[in-house]
């Protein structure tokens, strides 16, 4: 028996230069692939510059490693800053680099939807048993057929779907939407990361102006219990009154020691973000917070909702689930398969034809799935609808907390700070008059100390709001740090045993 | 009154020595009639002498002798540059003293300006009931804007005062009270020569601020003689060989044990009366409790100037914190190197007492309106003290009481001074 493509030319052809061929096929699809890839990312990074233009980042990203790690090194020459870091960020996040890959499948996924469907081929090679009795045979396509007393037969047949061929226009359109839509999630996902790198940074630069604020804490009770230590010495003070400064030195330095693992925390999610180990985790970075930027109009709201990638991705899901109904509507028949068919008789006598398969909608009639899709659609509107308006809130929210901010920092700069300072002064005077005691003096100056450490955290808390409020306005959606209720921001209460 | 007023500057009266000649000059009578503290003639008796206050005018109104007591808001400058704002009598606490003589009539008009009722009890007086003074039970309040008329005849003479019975915690605390001197009907027993009035008070006001805290039960850190701090207290006065009275009265919340340096003295009678001569006991120290007076006569026979103050040490200061914690013999220079970084201007304090207090508060800037707690400087160095403490000055001869104001000259070799310490 023969093979029908026993030495055929393209049979040979195959057999010589198959190599070759899949070799030049799959360096043209993987450089096209890698390009419109790059494309794609690069897209995001211009998108994203756009929205973040106001903040004077310059946002570049740089999928290909190679460039990356070559630009990477020349920010790592420049002293960290707010701004390096976020490039830094950009191009060396591990996060941002898995979330690249979600893009590549995406482009996979609309390349798919734009392949048409392999036809299908069916053949049979039948031959006959004289001997044996004679027993039906099932032709897929024909059906059951009596066995030929003839010595041999073939059957040949080439079908394709041809309602796929129809759908696969609009479906290659859903894909495209779908791609945007991954776009923007990316594009979300880059702004938040700018986002968690400023509030990083500035929590790093806070916490460690607090914990300097701490050690100048710890100092003063070191001294007020050196005074202490020298009050027992020559019999002035007893024991418990000792034990008393002690506790508080004790408290403090434990204190002192909470703020310092506050600072490595915020230090470690620098590390995280930027995708920093090994020496590159050695940097230094000024730890001091600006005073407040400019204030945010009422009229930003329109902006934040203008910008919103949610709405945005919201709106294409809806035009998505839009198309994609009425696909379902469409479809009356749900499969129709033609194609071609050959069959030879004894090897002799061949015969051509056309065959075809026709699912007949009697009663599935695709209602099913154009109710699934019309429930998606509603629910995509409602989503839509109540995105709008928690945005707007949380937006209102968000800026109304970023201007207490704002007053409760002049307020500090032109009344608290002042008057601590004030009152550091009068206490002086108080001590050189012998109204007060070295401890009261000390404990006055703690008091300052404490006030500069909570002015330091709003200030702090500000930069992070206006981080969240920038990437808000930037098009991202409200962070829950953000909405968390503002902790007691007057100054603390003295740290343990004042004593006297 | 202001006519009087330039009268009695040109005759010069000297107001708190009594010596009004103005009653020898007929020709001015009529117009001194109703604003001198005088009566027709020249009064029987020796003015009491009441430093930094002085004694209340009267009229003689059918017989009786009128006063007018004016309580008020008054600020008083309890030393150079330090002023409160009290409460007294006619501008100045402790009120003036009200002189007069036994059997006489007074009458005492009292107008209340203050913004709280107002009763005035005259202490240690024998009267009828319902001058007593004492609001709501011997009278109605006086309400302000109100004047009251208390009037009644003196049977007896000595040393009394008079101060608020109407909410008295707080007007006495903020400064009112007043001698009422009676001078016997048939003169003294034995001529007095300097008869002097102080009151002894003590208050709590704060550092820093200038009225009286009434609420104050403990801690007062103002102790006055006639609501001066030394070194604003004028001194005591005497010529070797006069004899000096001194009548001391307390209604503050403690008693004071008064001490004068180079005189021994008998404490001669309180605000009940006479005490027997045989009753009488050398001392040099006489303590007023509370809602008493005490009257010490002596004759110095040393001159020199002898330090007259309280003898609980805390109220010979002025203003201090008494909760300071004890620094006492503590090495503080590590320390202080370590403050003054964190404050700026900060110096250690205390190790070997507050002896250097007085030259501190020269320049090293404290609290307004708040005196050194020491202050004074003598003919030889810092006196170190302050609040209830003056001098007594002693002087060989004097013809001017009022000239005596310099350090007295100690004659040669009469002054300690440094040897070679003993091996």
């Amino acid at each position: 028996m023969k093979s029908i493509f026993h030495n055929s030319p393209a049979t040979r052809l195959l057999a010589h230069r198959t190599p070759l061929v899949l070799g030049v096929l799959t360096i043209f699809a993987v450089s096209c692939k890698t390009v419109r890839h790059h494309a794609d990312i690069r897209d995001v990074g211009r998108d994203v510059q756009r929205r973040v233009a106001d903040s004077g980042v310059a946002v570049k990203l740089e999928p290909d490693r190679h460039l990356a790690d070559e630009r990477k090194r020349t920010l790592d020459e420049k002293p960290l800053g707010l701004r390096n870091a976020i490039q830094i960020a950009l191009l060396n996040n591990p996060q941002l680099l898995q979330d690249y890959e979600a893009l590549g499948v995406e482009r996979a996924a609309l390349r798919h939807a734009t392949i048409l469907r392999n036809p299908t081929i069916h053949f049979d090679i039948l031959e006959s048993f004289e001997d044996e009795e004679s027993v039906p045979l099932f032709v897929p396509g024909v059906g059951f057929v009596e066995p030929d007393t003839r010595d041999a037969q073939f059957h040949f047949s080439v079908t394709m779907d041809f309602i796929d061929v129809i759908r696969r226009h609009e479906m290659a359109k859903v894909s495209r939407a779908r791609m945007e839509v991954e776009k923007m999630r990316l594009s979300e996902k880059v702004i938040r990361l700018i986002t968690d790198v400023s509030i990083a940074v500035y929590t790093y630069q806070g916490e460690s102006m607090k914990l300097s604020l701490m050690q100048k804490v710890l100092d003063g009770v070191a001294v007020r219990l050196e005074m202490a230590l020298e009050q027992h010495r020559v019999g002035n003070i007893s024991d418990l009154t000792l034990a008393g400064h002690q506790a508080a030195y004790q408290d403090i330095t434990l204190k002192r020691t909470d703020q310092q693992r506050n600072v490595t925390v915020a230090r470690e999610r620098i590390n995280q973000l930027l995708g920093f180990w090994g020496e590159s985790t050695a940097w230094s970075m000024p730890t001091e917070l600006t005073r407040p930027g400019s204030s945010v109009s009422d009229e930003s709201v329109d902006r934040a909702i203008s910008n919103s990638l949610a709405i945005e991705a919201a709106m294409y899901e809806i035009g998505i689930l839009k198309r994609e109904l009425g696909v379902n509507k469409a479809t009356i028949i749900p499969a129709l398969e033609l194609g071609l068919i050959r069959e030879e008789e004894d090897f002799h006598i061949p015969a051509s034809g056309v065959s075809g398969a026709l699912e007949i909608p009697i009663f599935d009639r695709n209602q099913t799935e154009v109710e699934r899709y019309t429930a998606l659609l509603r629910q995509k509107e409602h989503e839509l609808s109540s995105i709008g308006i928690h945005l707007r809130s949380e937006f209102r929210l968000l800026r109304e907390l970023h201007d207490e901010l704002i007053g409760k920092i002049e307020y500090y700069e032109s009344a608290v700070l002042p008057l601590k300072s004030r009152i550091v002064k009068l206490s002086l005077e108080h001590y050189n008059g012998m109204f007060l005691g070295p401890y009261a003096l000390l404990e006055a100056k703690m008091d300052e100390l404490r006030a500069r450490k909570a002015y330091v955290e709003i200030l702090k808390k500000y930069w992070i709001t206006r981080a969240e409020l920038d990437h808000v306005l930037a098009g991202g959606r409200i962070g829950d740090a953000a909405m968390e209720p503002v902790a007691d921001t007057a100054p603390a209460k003295k740290d343990g045993h004042g004593g006297h | 009154m202001e006519k009087a007023r330039l009268l009695m500057k040109k005759l010069k009266i000297d107001r708190m020595r009594g010596s009004y000649c103005a009653a020898l000059l007929p020709f001015w009578l009529s117009a001194l009639l109703t604003v001198t503290p005088s009566s027709h003639a020249a009064p029987s008796y020796n003015p009491v002498i009441t430093p930094d206050v002085g004694s209340l005018p009267y009229k003689m109104v059918d017989g009786v002798k009128e006063f007018h007591l004016i309580a008020e808001k008054v600020k008083r400058e309890f030393a150079p540059g330090y002023v409160f704002d009290c409460w007294g009598y006619n501008g100045t606490t402790p009120g003036p003293t009200i002189e007069a003589v036994e059997g006489d009539r007074v009458r005492i008009l009292v107008t209340n300006r203050l913004p709280a009722p107002h009763a005035v009890h005259w202490h240690g007086l024998f009267l009828p009931n319902g001058m007593d003074g004492v609001g709501g039970l011997t009278q109605s309040y006086i309400q302000p804007g109100q004047t009251f008329a208390y009037e009644f005849d003196l049977v007896q003479h000595g040393t009394f005062f008079y101060h608020p019975h109407a909410d008295e915690s707080v007007q006495i605390a903020m400064g009112m009270e007043g001698f009422f001197i009676i001078h016997p009907k048939d003169g003294e027993p034995k001529k007095i020569d300097r008869d002097y009035c102080i009151f002894l008070h003590m208050w709590q006001i704060p550092p820093g601020t200038s009225k009286p805290n009434p609420n104050a039960m403990f801690d007062f850190n103002y102790f006055t003689f006639n609501s001066r701090i030394y070194p604003g207290t004028s001194p005591v006065i005497a010529q070797k060989g006069d004899r000096v009275r001194v009548r001391f009265a307390n209604i503050s919340m403690e008693s004071h044990p008064i001490h004068i340096h180079g005189v021994s003295f008998l404490v001669t009678a309180t605000e009940g009366g006479q005490i027997a001569e045989n009753a009488q006991h050398p001392t040099t120290t006489v303590n007023v409790p509370p809602g008493t007076a005490k009257v010490i006569e002596f004759v110095p026979e040393y001159s020199g100037d002898w330090p007259f103050h309280c003898h609980k040490t805390h109220h010979a200061m002025n203003a201090m914190e008494h909760n300071l914690p004890n620094v006492i013999g503590v090495d503080q220079d590590a320390v202080e190197q370590k403050m003054s970084k964190m404050i700026p201007g900060y110096m250690a304090m205390g190790t070997s007492g507050m002896h250097e207090m007085g030259e501190h508060a020269e320049h090293m800037p404290a609290p307004k309106n708040t005196p050194p707690m020491m202050a004074g400087v003598g003919p030889f160095a810092r006196i170190n003290m302050g609040g209830m403490f003056t001098v007594l000055k002693v002087r060989d001869t004097i013809t001017d009481y009022d000239a005596v104001t310099g350090w007295y000259e100690h004659p040669p070799g009469t002054v300690a001074e440094e040897v070679p310490t003993p091996e």
